[in-house]
């Protein structure tokens, strides 16, 4: 019995090969459902991001199971020319729990795969290709990537311009429920920051384009109000939040306009985010007080600064890694039959021997002796069958390393596994 | 049977010392994160209010009289009060980053009142009055908040600093929001200044029955001086657009002669207001 993994990455193939292999919802459940429906593999999860499409399977040969992989995920979509990983075993786990911890993604961190690995997880589970192997690998890499998250800082920090956007507006205003926002510019990189903005259920966006059809459009797109160029000091004047994203060669919002903004808004906060290049906003409205002027370098500055600081916990989360390998496969260890059957009647004697001793002043001193011989015997016996049977199940036996994880799990012998689960909903971009 | 003077005498120590762990763990706390500080802060803090809670207890019912005869026992209460309401506002907020401020405030409170002490039970009759605990607990609570809001304004103009400087560093990282601070900061403010109007009044009408030819006590002019500063602050605040940078310097402006002119108050014009 193997874990094995077979996969392409953004590290291993370039985008136009990544996206080839992108498997949707449907097309995974059918991938699954063949590589199950093949005997050889009955547990197995199938990940598929814009980033990766990596294949996990416990299997009992491992290169029938990998050819089989191959031939089904990879073969008809691309041709492998040194794309596709192959790993096995603790090599295996230790990637899975690398990736749903963030440490394999693009941007180390990033919050999105943990969900994307519990989706994959509720896939096989619908297609029926999950078994106590894959089950427990799944717990660990769903317990470390939460751990990573809530242990250490390795998603601190917002890394992109619309969510550092976002983050420079939010540590002004806190909240931005409530706040209105004004677009400067109907541009790609000014629609992003808004819908990141609107995801924050902000009160009203407001859009300017020196082409007013264009504003009109995005305005209809996005759920927001027109706002004539000429008119920005005043617009100002009613919004918390500026995204400025022209494509004018110089300023169009200079000191003078905020000036009079500030005056109309009774000098509370106002936040300029300005991402043109040129830059959009003049520098000398540094010196208004409760002016915040952020341009691209500041951003950039930021996001360097939150991946400097989420290198810096890398070992911290590798170390949680290793100690959830190495608990995966102490309880790997622990399904050979023999020590099945030790922590069996270790379990069955505490319970013996509890009740012996709580009961003895129930009995004369002399037949105490006798009450202990008496229930060691019924003990061995009641043993005897479930041992005899239990000695001869082999661990590369699907059916018989089922029986061996249930029987840990019945009687609690050893840690008892919580089903795999999660918060993150979102999905990997 | 225990000896209430020597445990007296060892809290006196223990609780500054405790403070002091407190103070470092949240200090580490917002400079790395480390796991055991995160761990240990808020427990430690826990113990260090509890502490000084059974300290103040044993305290008042041994000497019969609150210790709040001296400025430096004052001071001493009203790092209490700021410690316990911090504990509270972390407990809300679930947010530690604020903690190395607020304790270092309070640490000097508490080492001040430890190298000042007074142990007896001799009380100037004059203060053994129900108006004088109602006014100095009024007052202890006022200041208390007026100390909060100006740790408060203090952090709140560092954020604002930083980020008008274009700095992203640690206080960009671990400081709540400018919003939050503000407020906090009003919202001490506005406590402070609950307290403070009770305060005064009550000692004011004290003052004119037991010192009816001393109306002019200083530090009571003080007081309806801070009173009406912190007034019109709030109000600004409220009414006006004295938000943002503008109540926090006022805050800490306000908090700064508040102390300077107690020290005055209490150093330089002696013959008033002290009663040991």
């Amino acid at each position: 019995m193997n874990v094995l993994l077979l996969g392409v990455n953004h590290r291993t193939a370039p985008l136009e090969v990544r996206e080839r292999l992108v498997y949707p919802r449907g097309e995974a459940a059918t991938a699954v459902q063949q590589l199950k429906n093949g005997g050889s593999l009955g547990q197995v999860m199938l990940l598929s991001t814009c980033n990766r499409t990596e294949v996990y399977a416990v299997a009992e040969e491992t290169e029938p199971a990998a050819a089989r992989i191959r031939e089904l995920v990879f073969a008809p979509k691309i041709e492998d020319r040194g794309y596709v990983y192959q790993q096995r075993d603790r090599q295996a786990i230790e990637h899975l729990y690398r990736v749903a911890c963030g440490l394999d993604s693009l941007v180390v961190g990033e919050a999105q795969i943990l969900g994307q690995v519990r989706d994959a997880y509720e896939l096989s589970r619908a297609s029926a290709a999950t078994g106590a192997v894959l089950h427990r690998l799944l717990s660990g890499a769903l317990r470390v990537g939460k751990r990573a998250r809530r242990e250490t800082e390795i998603g601190a920090g917002a890394v992109s311009v619309a969510s550092i956007a976002v983050e420079l507006s939010e540590k002004v205003f806190g909240e931005l429920s409530g706040r209105r926002v004004l677009l400067i510019g109907a541009g790609e990189n000014g629609e992003v920051c808004a819908q990141h903005l609107l995801g924050k259920k902000i009160a009203s966006l407001t859009i300017a384009n020196r082409t007013r059809e264009k504003a009109e459009a995005l305005a209809t797109h996005l759920g927001g109000e027109v706002v004539a160029f000429d008119a920005l000091a005043e617009a100002m004047g009613d919004v918390d939040v500026v995204v400025s994203t022209t494509g004018a060669p110089e300023a169009v919002i200079n000191a003078k306009m905020v000036r009079e903004a500030m005056r109309k808004r009774d000098q509370t906060a106002l936040v300029l985010l300005d991402i043109a290049v040129p830059r959009d906003v003049d520098p000398e409205v540094d010196a208004i007080p409760n002016v915040f002027r952020f341009d691209l370098d500041a951003l950039q500055e930021i996001a360097a600064k939150n991946l400097e600081h989420r290198a810096a916990e890398i070992p911290r989360v590798e170390a949680l890694v290793q100690a959830e390998v190495d608990s995966f496969v102490a309880w790997w260890g622990s399904l050979h039959a023999g020590p099945v059957i030790r922590d069996l009647h270790r379990a069955f004697e505490e319970v013996r021997a509890h009740e012996v001793e709580r009961n003895a002043k129930r009995f004369a001193p002399d037949d105490r002796e006798q009450l202990d011989i008496f229930s060691r015997n019924l003990v061995r016996k009641l043993l005897m069958g479930v041992s005899q049977e239990i000695k001869g199940y082999r661990r590369d036996h699907p059916a018989e390393l089922e029986r061996l994880a249930a029987l840990r799990q019945v009687f609690h012998l050893g840690a008892a596994d919580a089903a795999p689960g999660g918060d993150d909903d979102d999905d990997e971009t | 049977m225990v000896d209430i003077d020597a445990f007296l005498g060892a809290l006196l120590y223990v609780v500054p010392a405790v403070y002091a762990l407190a103070f470092t763990a949240y200090l580490v706390v917002f400079a790395r994160e480390a796991g055991w500080a995160v761990r240990a802060a808020r427990p430690l803090l826990v113990l260090a209010v509890t502490l000084n809670l059974g300290q103040l207890v044993a305290f008042t019912t041994h000497y019969q009289h609150i210790p709040a005869v001296t400025v430096h026992q004052v001071l001493g209460a009203i790092g209490f009060a700021i410690a316990a309401t911090y504990l509270w506002v972390e407990t809300r907020t679930r947010t530690p980053h604020t903690g190395p401020f607020v304790l270092g405030l309070v640490l000097i409170c508490q080492l001040d009142a430890m190298l000042h002490p007074r142990f007896g039970t001799e009380v100037p009759a004059l203060l053994n009055s129900a108006a004088f605990s109602v006014h100095v607990t009024a007052a202890i609570l006022g200041y208390s908040a007026f100390g909060l809001a100006a740790v408060y304004g203090l952090i709140y103009l560092l954020l604002y600093n930083e980020m008008r400087l274009k700095r992203f560093g640690l206080i960009f990282r671990r400081l709540p929001p400018l919003a939050v601070l503000d407020t906090m900061n009003f919202f001490a403010a506005g406590i402070g200044f609950a307290f403070l109007t009770v305060a005064v009044l009550i000692g004011s009408f004290w003052a004119a029955q037991v010192f009816s030819e001393q109306l002019l006590d200083p530090k009571l002019i003080v007081g309806w001086a801070t009173w009406a500063i912190y007034g019109a602050a709030l109000f600004g605040r409220r009414y006006r657009s004295w938000r943002g940078p503008r109540l926090a310097y006022s805050s800490v402006l306000s908090f700064v002669a508040v102390l300077l002119s107690m020290v005055v108050v209490n150093y330089l014009l002696s013959r008033y207001h002290i009663f040991s």
